[in-house]
């Protein structure tokens, strides 16, 4: 609990980061963050114009689901990179501050959670609009973005401590997640092939995404995914504090 | 018969035990995992061995009220290593080290700078680092801007700023906070001799208003100036630790006799 506590004292330098890491990259340019949205918005609507195209299929049903799942996919994805290599690229401030060092991984996440509004921005508008079921389903959707955001902070924090420890991690992490986002179910449907095994199910991600797409649309059963998520959850969570326990310190050595 | 009671000895603020600190170097040069095409586990333990290289050994450091200690020695002796060990931003390897009290540590001038941010927004940013609060830090924000005297490109990207500039900003900012443990590295003995002079006697304010000082610097004008002990460094141990004058002439016949073994 002191350990909590002592994270806690360092909020303001966690916002102040992450409101600087996400505000630096675009002072140079006239859009700003709003590129953030304008390429999420781009990018979803390339992807259902291309389903509707290839499987004549109404462009409204897709647009919803692969606009919920890139965002899902987007807020976990860029936590898992970004804080692959958090500690390297806070190595200058590491070694000069006495912060605990779960403050850098924090720091990408909180980052990642700043950027929802500019994806709520296209996701709020796209569910009104094409057909978001409006039933008691909806009731999960706050605790599952909860239960999203926590689960991705505590592979976020296990990511950045391997990280300090395999050099090689956080090009491992981008490629690799390239090539899940296909094997997701993010941006097709699991009904576009009839007959396929269920190999989604062995997926983390898919229960990551559903937590937010499933209370929206309908598209799972939010107690089953629910339950999951919060036993992966709960995993990743243990395996953090040990990763913290064990190695907090000893990455200002591995980056010295 | 009066019986004058012996003065109790303060208790340490820091206390170093026996501490060492290793670091890994790594003996091979790194290859990236992806590039192998033979066994991924072979390649990349061949790839990775490390051995860990000792820069802080058998240290054995009590800091008590009152003290104002210079460390001096050569590159590499493990000066820097030692000021990150007693600020708590580096852990030991071997050994115990007890902190209590407000410790500010200004390690290096330009650490916690975000080139892209105005020199306003790092004075926060620097400020945060050295773990003050938000309300600390706007209590004096004003004193920092005036000292800094850098006029209206303070609300300006720092990456626009001068060499000089930076320094003003960095020493503005890292002695505007009061602190019980004071800790500076030799970054402070950089600057002209205008800067000096004008940072003297901002120290010399803050240093009165620490309980401990201990002060990095190869400059020992200004070992002595700030300074009523020293610590000489050699080969990440303390070699020796006496009062300023003596353990300066150690250390330059040392130098010399280094000299000499150089031919």
């Amino acid at each position: 609990m002191d350990y909590f506590r002592n994270i806690l004292t360092w909020r303001e330098l966690i916002v102040e980061m992450a409101f600087h890491r996400l505000t630096g990259r675009y002072r140079r340019s006239i859009l700003g963050p709003f590129w953030i949205t304008l390429g999420f918005l781009i990018f979803a609507l390339g992807i259902t114009t291309l389903w509707a195209t290839l499987l004549d299929r109404p462009f409204a049903h897709f647009f919803p689901y692969v606009t919920l799942g890139i965002f899902a996919w987007n807020l976990t994805g860029g936590m898992l990179v970004e804080s692959s290599r958090s500690f390297a690229e806070s190595r200058n401030l590491l070694l000069q501050c006495n912060a605990p060092t779960v403050i850098y991984p924090l720091i990408s996440v909180l980052k990642n959670i700043m950027q929802i509004p500019n994806y709520l921005v296209v996701v709020i508008p796209v569910c009104l609009m094409f057909g978001a079921s409006a039933s008691l389903q909806l009731l999960w959707l706050m605790p599952g973005l909860g239960l999203l955001i926590l689960f991705s902070a505590c592979v976020a924090v296990i990511m950045a401590y391997l990280g300090a420890f395999l050099p090689d991690l956080s090009e491992l992490v981008s490629s690799s997640l390239r090539f899940i986002f296909f094997l997701t179910p993010t941006i097709w449907t699991i009904d576009m092939r009839p007959g396929m095994p269920p190999v989604w199910l062995a997926n983390p991600f898919y229960y990551a995404i559903e937590l937010v797409r499933g209370p929206v649309l309908g598209t799972s059963e939010p107690v089953f995914i629910f339950s999951i998520a919060f036993g992966l959850t709960v995993l990743a969570a243990l395996i953090a504090v040990a990763c913290v326990r064990f190695a907090g310190d000893a990455v200002k050595l591995r980056v010295e | 018969m009066t019986i004058n009671p012996t003065p109790a000895q303060p208790s340490p603020l820091i206390s170093l035990e026996n501490i060492s600190v290793h670091v890994p170097v790594r003996e091979w040069s790194s290859r990236p995992l992806k590039s192998r095409f033979d066994m991924i586990g072979r390649a990349y333990a061949m790839a990775q061995r490390t051995r860990w290289s000792p820069i802080l050994q058998h240290v054995w450091l009590d800091l008590k009220p009152g003290q104002r200690v210079g460390i001096i020695g050569p590159n590499g002796s493990g000066k820097s290593t030692l000021l990150k060990l007693l600020a708590g931003a580096l852990p030991q390897s071997g050994g115990r080290a007890y902190r209590r009290g407000k410790i500010v540590a200004i390690l290096s001038s330009q650490a916690g700078f975000v080139m892209q941010a105005t020199g306003y927004e790092n004075i926060f940013l620097r400020g945060l680092m050295l773990g003050m609060s938000r309300r600390e830090i706007s209590d004096r924000i004003d004193d920092i801007i005036e000292f800094a005297d850098i006029g209206k490109h303070i609300y300006e990207p720092i990456g626009n700023y001068s060499s000089g500039m930076l320094l003003r900003l960095a020493f503005a900012i890292s002695t505007a906070f009061d602190a019980e443990v004071l800790l500076i590295d030799e970054w402070i003995g950089t600057g002209d001799a205008e800067f000096l002079e004008k940072a003297r006697a901002r120290l010399e304010a803050v240093v009165a208003n620490s309980r401990i000082l201990v002060l990095a610097s190869h400059n020992s004008r200004v070992i002595r100036s700030f300074c009523n002990e020293a610590v000489l460094m050699l080969d990440g141990q303390i070699a020796h630790r006496g009062d300023v004058d003596t353990t300066v002439d150690i250390y330059r016949h040392w130098l010399e006799t280094q000299k000499g073994v150089g031919g």
